[in-house]
């Protein structure tokens, strides 16, 4: 697929609020992911494990113009990416739960490629929804742990995509993680 | 929940960590006042702060989501390894990660495999042996077999391999997308035998056979990658005094034997095993199993405890002979 000229215009402008830029950004490396991640199967490499963060740099090998891309963009995009992919995990998972409950786990064929494994997807699932809920008090931890768990990005990584201080990734990671584990716990083993 | 009383909860816990686990709960106590509700939220989740990490990079790995400390892939790009520049990134997993790589010298234009172990390399016999199997490897020289062209250390001792770069499809889509007949699947699965024979005899077992290491090229060629890779790995994590947990992902278990999956001697028998798991599922469409496992634990009892795949209850029992050459 050829890079897309204008994605990094694009990606400039939700950097400055544009919501629709954004949502269109968001939509293009989410087609993108699922393009891949079904590909990856075929790859030379020999797993079936999904990678998510080969694939969401990947993604930004292939949609962003290397030449014309600034220093920045590349951080600003893995954040969307990391965005996208939680999406696309989420999205799986929900199919293995439906394809469990449809015809039961005998009529689930070990080719149908859906890199989340049964045993996974509520956990999935579950994280999603208290990530939901988290944003309703921290939009920047949301952020954080995206970028921190989707996209495997390293703690200066993540900073620089959302544009705080590694301190403050730092800690918000450890408090979010902390608080979605036992949201997870509680969703998964109701006391 | 809301945002104000969260912000609280944000402070008071950024304090607490910033003590000595001793001295987190009267710090604790000392920022809350009287407002018993709020010390009692920060403590939950100091509580759970450390079980989360674990939880977040036990995961990480089962949802096949890496963990941010050994994630940092696109620094490899257009780096040189050996006389290789890394072009693309072509997968990753348990194995390694590979690239696309090519001649850095530009004097051939040609495009290799060059795949990076997770491995560190420490010690000079380490390295000594790494080399050694090298060489056993590279005496491999079947057309059914991907060429290792070179090897070495990078700088900073992680082992690579240099390969054959194969651009093909793994034997069991090949055949379905190209609809196949039974005989000319045979036929392929005879090439691969082929390969893995000509492999036996030079004392190699493969260890990790299964489709996605058994390419088909367009023109229809078998080619085996990895070639005894998964003995050098298991021996150096075993060397190297880390414990190795077996394959991290359940699906890569779908081929094994048991004495793969039980963590026994492994022979060139095991290769034979796969092979029987391989041919089943080209010849009926299903895997054995009919599953995926939900764990290795699952993997183990289905391979090594629950009746022959050939007596599971609900396939259709093999009527008349079969039309095997």
């Amino acid at each position: 697929m050829a890079s897309s000229p204008d994605i990094t215009e694009r990606l400039r402008l939700a950097q400055q609020g544009d919501r629709a830029a954004l949502d269109e950004v968001f939509a293009l490396v989410y087609d993108e992911l699922h393009r891949l991640a079904q590909a990856q199967r075929r790859r030379w490499s020999g797993d079936t494990t999904l990678d998510t963060t080969a694939l969401v740099h990947e993604v930004y090998l292939k949609l962003v113009d290397q030449e014309g891309a600034q220093w920045n963009d590349r951080s600003h995009f893995l954040a969307v990416a990391a965005k996208a992919m939680r999406h696309l995990l989420v999205n799986y998972a929900e199919r293995r739960r439906a394809a469990k409950r449809g015809g039961g786990a005998a009529t689930v064929s070990i080719d149908e490629f859906n890199p989340v494994a049964e045993e996974v997807a509520d956990e999935v699932i579950a994280l999603h929804e208290a990530l939901d809920r988290l944003a309703r008090v921290s939009e920047r931890q949301v952020g954080v742990v995206e970028a921190r768990f989707y996209a495997g990005l390293s703690i200066e990584e993540t900073a620089r995509a959302l544009g705080i201080s590694p301190a403050t990734v730092k800690r918000d990671w450890q408090l979010a993680s902390a608080w979605l584990h036992r949201e997870i716990q509680t969703t998964l083993s109701p006391p | 929940m809301d945002p104000e009383r969260w912000r609280q909860v944000e402070e008071v816990f950024a304090a607490a960590l910033e003590q000595s686990p001793a001295a987190r709960a009267g710090v604790v106590s000392a920022a809350c006042g009287d407002d018993e509700a709020l010390r009692h939220e920060v403590l939950s989740l100091l509580e759970a702060a450390e079980p989360a990490a674990a939880y977040f990079a036990d995961l990480s790995s089962r949802a096949g989501v890496p963990s941010p400390a050994s994630t940092e892939v696109d620094q490899f790009l257009g780096r040189t390894v050996g006389s290789y520049r890394l072009v693309r990134l072509l997968g990753r997993g348990g194995m390694g990660v590979v690239f696309l790589a090519e001649r850095d010298d530009r004097q051939f234009e040609k495009q290799v495999a060059l795949k990076l172990l997770p491995l560190g390399i420490g010690s000079t016999e380490a390295m000594q042996r790494f080399l050694l199997e090298r060489q056993i490897l590279a005496r491999l020289e079947h057309p059914g077999i991907a060429r290792l062209l070179d090897g070495g250390v990078t700088e900073d001792g992680t082992p690579y391999y240099v390969m054959e770069y194969v651009a093909g499809v793994p034997i069991d889509e090949y055949s379905d997308t190209n609809r196949l007949t039974v005989a000319e699947r045979l036929e392929l699965f005879l090439k691969v035998c082929d390969a893995v024979d000509h492999a036996h005899r030079h004392l190699v077992v493969h260890r990790d056979l299964k489709p996605n290491n058994i390419l088909v090229t367009p023109d229809g060629k078998v080619k085996l990658l990895d070639f005894g890779i998964a003995r050098v790995l298991d021996r150096e994590r075993s060397a190297g005094g880390a414990t190795f947990t077996g394959q991290a992902h359940p699906m890569t278990l779908a081929y094994a034997s048991p004495e793969q999956v039980q963590g026994a001697p492994i022979t060139t028998a095991s290769d034979v095993y796969s092979l029987g798991v391989l041919l089943y599922k080209l010849l009926t469409g299903f895997h054995p199993y009919r599953r995926d496992f939900s764990s290795p634990s699952d993997a183990e009892h289905v391979i090594c405890v629950r009746s022959r795949p050939s007596r599971v209850p609900g396939l259709p029992q093999p009527t008349g002979t079969s039309g095997m050459p």
